[in-house]
């Protein structure tokens, strides 16, 4: 179990230092995800109420979008360094590859969040401090869902061509429900969650976090298998 | 093959009589009219498709577990097949919905989550096209079989949940008298035709990967 | 809305469907037993 924890920083604190190191990725990927909120606040209009009410459903997407792009990159070093199937060579145990790309995928992502949410404030007119804790924890639930899924068929994807076209269509179907929850769950604190369903949306956020964590993790060595 | 030859048969025999009295022997329902017979090829190929993906993931499991081909060959007839019966629901499903509710498509927990199945499995097909190692492309397929198939009671779950909460759902029609029994032929009738099919399919699979096996410059 | 068009539509293509996969079956077998025979 250490010699995971071990491996798995490793690898996470190895793609970090290679992502701060050239910002240039970073910064192409929040200025993609801005212009995508810019483009969806031009297609709804100018029209505030309604620019209010698709704002968390209109976040998610741009979110689900930005994140791609960026599992697309998650193994870019691997590529550079001398090709994908160095993944395969790795002695310790295939896991902390996972564990490790989940933990900097988690990290771009609640990065990217950060400057994402009070965008969409700014562009979408909600007021998001009154509600800042419960935006937290739907944000955080949905990244790791998003990361956890994501992670996994991005690492499948690597070694096949067309992969800019097989993660999206492995991904979304599976981020349906992380869509839905997170959606489900920012608008209804947005609007003050008058009915109490918010509960509901994380609970299932929180379900499919856990179960598709524990499939994805026991799984994942096959995926990288000789 | 004599006894896939006699299930073929059998799937075409069965088929013909429980199309022709759900066609033309029971009467129609007296709110819906003609256009409820459409329901005795939608259901079956909406079980057939679920039935598909089950065999899909227990031969996913199957193979991971004893990593033998056959499982690999099996599951792949069984998400063709699936493939097949998926659209097909999604279709009649849409014309049965036309006249019936006036319109093409809704967002329901069923439609959508047979559309998503749809697309699923459709990756599932498109990421063996490209993976030429025989091992490697069972041990991919199996994985997507897997998780593809643990997708499916979590999304019907949160589009259901998401959907009641904007609707109620629809309570069930009484149906015309016989509707069951002629319904349960027509089930039974589709899946022997989809057996047949699967074991057809299962069949050339194997013939496929022999000739894979045998090494690639023999093959044209 | 004319159920009847809708119903034998229904019908035709389900049936169409199943028919045209199992063609489809029938020329892989014929191309694999080809290479078969030339190995």
């Amino acid at each position: 179990m250490n010699s995971l924890m071990r491996q798995t920083k490793a690898i996470f604190w190895k793609d970090i230092i290679t992502e701060t190191r050239t910002r240039q990725g970073f910064s192409a990927m929040v200025s993609f995800a801005a212009l995508v909120l810019f483009l969806f606040s031009f297609a709804v209009g100018p029209d505030t109420d309604l620019l209010t009410r698709l704002a968390g459903g209109l976040l998610w997407v741009t979110i689900v979008f930005t994140g791609t792009l960026s599992l697309g990159r998650a193994y870019q070093s691997e590529e550079l360094a001398g090709g994908v199937q160095l993944l395969r060579l790795y002695p310790g145990d295939a896991r902390a590859i996972y564990l490790g790309k989940l933990a900097g995928n988690l990290v771009i992502l609640t990065t990217l969040e950060l400057v994402l949410f009070p965008a969409t404030a700014i562009i979408f007119h909600v007021d998001l401090l009154p509600h800042v804790t419960s935006l937290i924890t739907v944000a955080a639930l949905g990244t790791i869902g998003f990361s956890v899924i994501g992670t996994f068929f991005a690492t499948l994807t690597v070694h096949l061509r067309a992969r800019e076209l097989l993660l999206p269509l492995l991904l979304f179907p599976a981020l349906v429900p992380v869509v839905l929850g997170s959606v489900g769950a920012t608008d209804a604190f947005l609007s003050g969650d008058p009915l109490g369903r918010a509960a509901g949306w994380l609970q299932l956020l929180i379900a499919y976090d856990v179960i598709l964590f524990v499939v994805c993790v026991w799984i994942f060595p096959v995926v990288l298998e000789e | 093959m004599k006894t896939q030859r006699t299930i073929g048969f059998l799937a075409i025999a069965s088929v013909a009589v429980a199309s022709f009295i759900g066609l033309f022997v029971v009467p129609a329902d007296e709110y819906q009219g003609e256009i409820q017979r459409l329901l005795y090829i939608h259901v079956p190929t909406a079980w057939l498709a679920m039935l598909s993906f089950l065999v899909v993931f227990l031969m996913s499991l199957l193979y991971l577990v004893q990593r033998k081909l056959k499982w690999d060959v099996l599951a792949v007839s069984a998400v063709e097949i699936g493939v097949l019966s998926t659209a097909l629901t999604l279709i009649v499903g849409s014309l049965y919905a036309r006249p019936t509710w006036g319109i093409w498509w809704t967002w329901d927990p069923r439609l959508t989550t047979t559309a998503l199945l749809l697309i699923i499995y459709i990756g599932y097909l498109i990421v063996r096209s490209m993976t030429e190692d025989p091992e490697q492309r069972a041990r991919w397929a199996a994985v997507i079989g897997v998780i593809g198939f643990i997708q499916v009671p979590i999304v019907y779950l949160s589009v259901f949940w998401w959907r009641s909460l904007h609707q109620p759902p629809s309570s069930p029609r009484s149906m015309a008298a016989g509707f069951g029994l002629v319904l349960l032929l027509n089930l039974i009738a589709y899946t022997i035709a989809f057996t047949y099919l699967v074991m057809r399919r299962y069949k050339l699979g194997q013939a496929e990967l022999a000739l894979e096996l045998a090494g690639p410059e023999e093959e044209k | 809305m004319n159920h009847t068009l809708f119903l034998i539509a229904g019908y035709g293509i389900c049936w169409i469907g199943i028919v045209a996969y199992f063609f489809h079956l029938r020329q892989r077998e014929r191309h694999a037993n080809r290479n078969k025979l030339e190995l």
